[in-house]
């Protein structure tokens, strides 16, 4: 059990610590444990793990006995963006650092015996939201008005209950804690008076959150005709989270000039507290489950997500009301079909698998903060059974996320237009046992 | 089926390992992203020439000097189809009047912010490093010039420009003529009306009548001796909209009551705070309370309360005389767009672009720029002229409407890179500056004394 609490309490320090890229549309992350994810993430009828706290509550009263299941994910991210006129105009190009992102998942169940053999519960902790941005030379970044470095950090803290009244059918109902704290880097310039139209860095801001709560629920159910087929459905809601004591830093910038510099700091707002609300949508996967034979599975879901519930992101600070803005994003619902398969040979088990993430921002809303595109993702996955009596199992992942090439088309709101690439490569792991 | 799971076992591998190889091309950078590539459409560019006022030949913070004459919207478009344009020597090919140094006369600058010091005292004229050009220049627009000096040396001698930028070469017509243009910008009339709103003086107002029959013949001749020339005509924008105007407001509030009282114009009538514009020479009047009433507030130089002396009429421009000014405008513009009917003629609406200027800005990126004097970002330290960044939004008007009419390509200038940060060496004012606490504006005058004259 100290192998347990050691591993619990690094991969809370590593989700407190870390920022996560987002993987998926919008900023989701749906890679929430390596055997799912080495079926494209297509687990909500097959999920066999404790990740069904995660993919689909109703299907952890199928898991024998206690099961644990921990893991984590190295995500490498690449973000390049090429401008058009008419500003930052042809030529220009930018890039972000490199991005490491290492979000952990963390999973219990337990299947009840004799009078309560129906039910059974499960726990997890997880981050299914995040994003992290971060643009090289952020001092001279073309769009370092709008931002330089951007964190979206989440922890959430899920309790399961699941019950089976029949060996067909299951269901399942969690509660979620969301916990999310953000952090926006931005640059303020001014255009030089008496110039030629020319801006200089005058100031840097910052906002910034500690973790704040918001709750939710999330909901399954499982059926199984046979033992061919599984056919499952899952439906996590929407939550929000309101940052009330955000921290809004100004910090000025020399000029070189020092009238232009007295200038600026008599006129550069105090640093005060800013007041915020995040928005998490709700996601609901249909999965349906195949087993052509005994050591076959393949899987197809197909989930939507609400990310017209992501319409504005609000910014009212305490000091100085006129800086207050509500940041137009309207984003759209957004469509991702996964297919997998799982084969189970003797020695191991291999997966592969692909999906089809469809963007939710709108051509309006592709930005630097979230240059969101059309994914598609190609998983391949290994599992091996562990120990004498098998009671470990390790599972592997990786996942080339090929994101298209997304362009402003010239309708950029704040007037950043452009084409982004990006390119994620992940690779993740998890460890589970079972007694 | 045995086969295809053992080749299936390797899946995985094959899978890792072409991702990872493939990163290669998804994980490459952006290369940037090429303007579309230029094409004349059926105007033809390699003899490009440009005539016209101050705006053409890049005259600035009450100057001319070759930091901003190679950033003229002339110069600008000249580079964008594929001209030459030497910031220094100014003879490449789109050739100019290169003015080194400190400009002619030496360009004001901005020495002190708080308060506002706008000063050319001390700096020495700088000199024409390309007067001995052999040719003709490509840019022979010059500052004060009128459309009826484009064929008329007349008045030439009356403005020392002419010498600067003609050197009694002949007219400009033939200087633009001899070199056989094939496409020719052509930007005149604003200093038909410019004239008035900066004096204060109808005196200065040309007869729009007179400048449309002068246009209309000036374009046929042009067509006459080059057919095949393309030609893009600027019409006249509202000039009572720049911030030589618009700075001061003809109102200020009582010191005793707070109400809003009307500043004092020519024998001491009260401006009309709706309608009546202070134009920005006022500046000296009003820093020592001129034009303020006993008792108000001096906006401008809190220490100096109104003395109830009037403005002279010479910096104040009437609502009458706005209303004259802009049916001048009007009517020049109309003869303007008869013009641009013609096949081979296209319009540039200078006008509305700087009418939209001055009603809700321009925004480049996540900046809105505006017409505001000294903080707006688009209009140099005098008031009057388009500083760097408004050239190249020029340029691009220009192009917009060159390319629909001619079906050309030709690219926008940057503006991100045509932004500058000229004129920004502001520095704490020195003594005998501070006597003014408001704003000084120095060479003000001279600059508009070389190019404002009344005319026939």
């Amino acid at each position: 059990m100290n192998l347990h609490r050691t591993a619990i309490a690094a991969a809370l320090a590593a989700v407190i610590l870390l920022p996560c890229a987002a993987l998926g549309a919008g900023y989701g992350i749906f890679e929430q444990g390596a055997s799912a994810m080495g079926m494209a993430g297509a687990g909500t009828a097959s999920v066999h793990d404790a990740s069904a706290v995660f993919y689909n509550p109703a299907a952890i009263v199928r898991l024998d006995g206690h099961q644990i299941y921990l893991g984590d994910t190295w995500l490498m991210t690449n973000i390049s963006f090429a401008g058009v006129e008419p500003y930052p105009g042809f030529g220009a190009t930018e890039r972000m650092n490199t991005g490491n992102f290492f979000p952990p998942t963390l999973y219990w169940t337990h299947h009840l015996e004799n009078r309560w053999k129906n039910w059974a519960y499960g726990a997890g902790i997880n981050a299914p939201f995040g994003l992290g941005v971060d643009w090289k030379n952020p001092d001279q970044f073309t769009g370092r008005e709008r931002v330089t470095k951007a964190d979206v950090r989440t922890i959430n803290g899920n309790l399961s209950l699941s019950y089976a009244p029949n060996d067909q059918w299951s269901i399942g109902v969690g509660y979620d804690a969301l916990f999310a704290g953000v952090e926006l880097h931005s640059v303020d310039e001014l255009v030089v008076p008496g110039g030629g139209g020319g801006k200089l860095n005058v100031a840097h801001v910052i906002l910034k959150s500690s973790y704040k709560p918001g709750y939710t629920w999330n909901a399954g159910g499982l059926w199984t005709p046979n033992p061919a087929w599984k056919v499952a459905l899952n439906y996590r809601a929407q939550s929000h989270v309101a940052v009330t004591n955000g921290e809004a830093t100004f910090t000025y910038v020399a000029t070189g000039n020092a009238q232009l510099d007295a200038v600026v700091r008599e006129g550069l707002p105090a640093n005060q507290t800013v007041a915020s609300e995040l928005r998490f949508p709700s996601i609901l996967s249909l999965g349906v489950a195949w087993n052509p034979e005994p050591d076959w599975t393949w899987e197809v879901d197909a989930n939507k997500t609400s990310w017209s519930w992501f319409q504005k992101l609000p910014l009212a600070f305490a000091n100085n009301p006129e800086l207050d803005q509500a940041i137009t994003e309207d984003y759209q619902d957004s469509w991702r079909v996964n297919v997998g398969a799982e084969h189970r040979l003797p020695k191991f088990t291999y997966r592969f698998g692909y999906y089809f993430d469809q963007a939710a921002a709108p051509t309006e809303s592709v930005t630097p903060l979230l240059p969101d595109a059309n994914r598609h993702g190609a998983t391949a996955g290994l599992g091996l059974k562990l120990g004498k009596a098998k009671a470990w199992t390790l599972d592997l992942y990786e996942l080339a996320l090929f994101v298209e090439d997304r362009s402003t088309d010239g309708r950029n709101r704040d007037g950043f237009n452009g084409t982004y690439k990006s390119f994620i490569n992940a690779a993740g792991v998890n460890l589970g046992y079972h007694w | 089926m045995t086969t295809m799971r053992n080749n299936l076992r390797f899946a995985p591998v094959l899978l890792l390992a072409a991702s990872l190889a493939g990163c290669q091309g998804p994980c490459q950078k952006l290369g940037g992203i090429t303007a579309p590539a230029l094409t004349s459409g059926s105007a033809d560019f390699t003899r490009f020439v440009a005539v016209g006022t101050s705006i053409s030949a890049g005259y600035q913070s009450g100057g001319l000097v070759n930091r901003h004459q190679v950033r003229a919207f002339p110069a600008l478009f000249a580079q964008q189809v594929g001209r030459t344009v030497r910031p220094d020597s100014g003879n490449g090919a789109f050739s100019f009047d290169a003015v080194n140094g400190n400009g002619l006369p030496p360009l004001m600058q901005l020495r002190s912010l708080s308060p506002l010091v706008i000063s050319n005292s001390g700096l020495a004229p700088g000199n024409m490093v390309n007067y001995r050009q052999p040719g003709d220049y490509q840019n022979l627009a010059v500052p004060g010039a009128l459309a009826l000096d484009f064929a008329d040396s007349t008045d030439y001698p009356a403005n020392a420009f002419f010498s600067v930028v003609g050197r009694h070469r002949g007219t400009i017509a033939q200087q633009v003529l001899r070199q056989n243009p094939t496409f020719i910008s052509f930007e005149y009339g604003a200093n038909e009306v410019l004239g008035a709103a900066t004096r204060g003086s109808l005196t200065y107002l040309f007869p729009p009548a007179t400048y449309a029959a002068i246009l209309t013949g000036e374009i046929d001749a042009i067509h006459a001796a080059t057919p095949n020339a393309r030609l893009a005509i600027f019409n006249v924008p509202d000039v009572t909209a720049i911030p030589f105007c618009t700075t001061f407001k003809p109102y200020t509030v009582s010191l005793s009551t707070g109400a809003v009282v009307p500043l004092l114009g020519p024998d001491s009538v009260a401006l009309d705070p709706a309608r009546d514009l202070v134009l920005l020479t006022a500046g000296p009047f009003l820093a020592t309370g001129t034009g303020f009433p006993v008792g108000s507030y001096n906006y401008l130089n809190p220490a100096a309360p109104g003395n109830g002396h009037p403005l002279p009429d010479a910096v104040v421009l009437s609502g009458v005389e706005q209303d004259t000014i802009k049916i001048a405008v009007t009517a020049m513009n109309q003869a303007v767009d008869a013009v641009a009917t013609l096949p081979w003629v296209v319009k540039v609406d200078l006008n509305g672009l700087l009418s939209g200027i001055a009603a809700s800005g321009y925004t480049i990126g996540s900046t809105h720029y505006t017409g505001a004097f000294v903080t707006g970002g688009l209009f140099s330290l005098d008031g009057i002229h388009p500083n760097d960044l408004a050239h190249a939004i020029i340029a691009n008007t220009m192009i917009d409407a060159v390319n629909a009419k001619f079906g050309a390509t030709v690219g926008h200038v940057d503006l991100a890179t045509a932004a500058s940060l000229t004129s920004a060496a502001a520095r704490p004012a020195l003594p005998g500056e501070e006597g003014l606490r408001g704003m000084q504006i120095d060479g003000l005058e001279q600059g508009l004394g070389m190019i404002f004259k009344p005319r026939r």
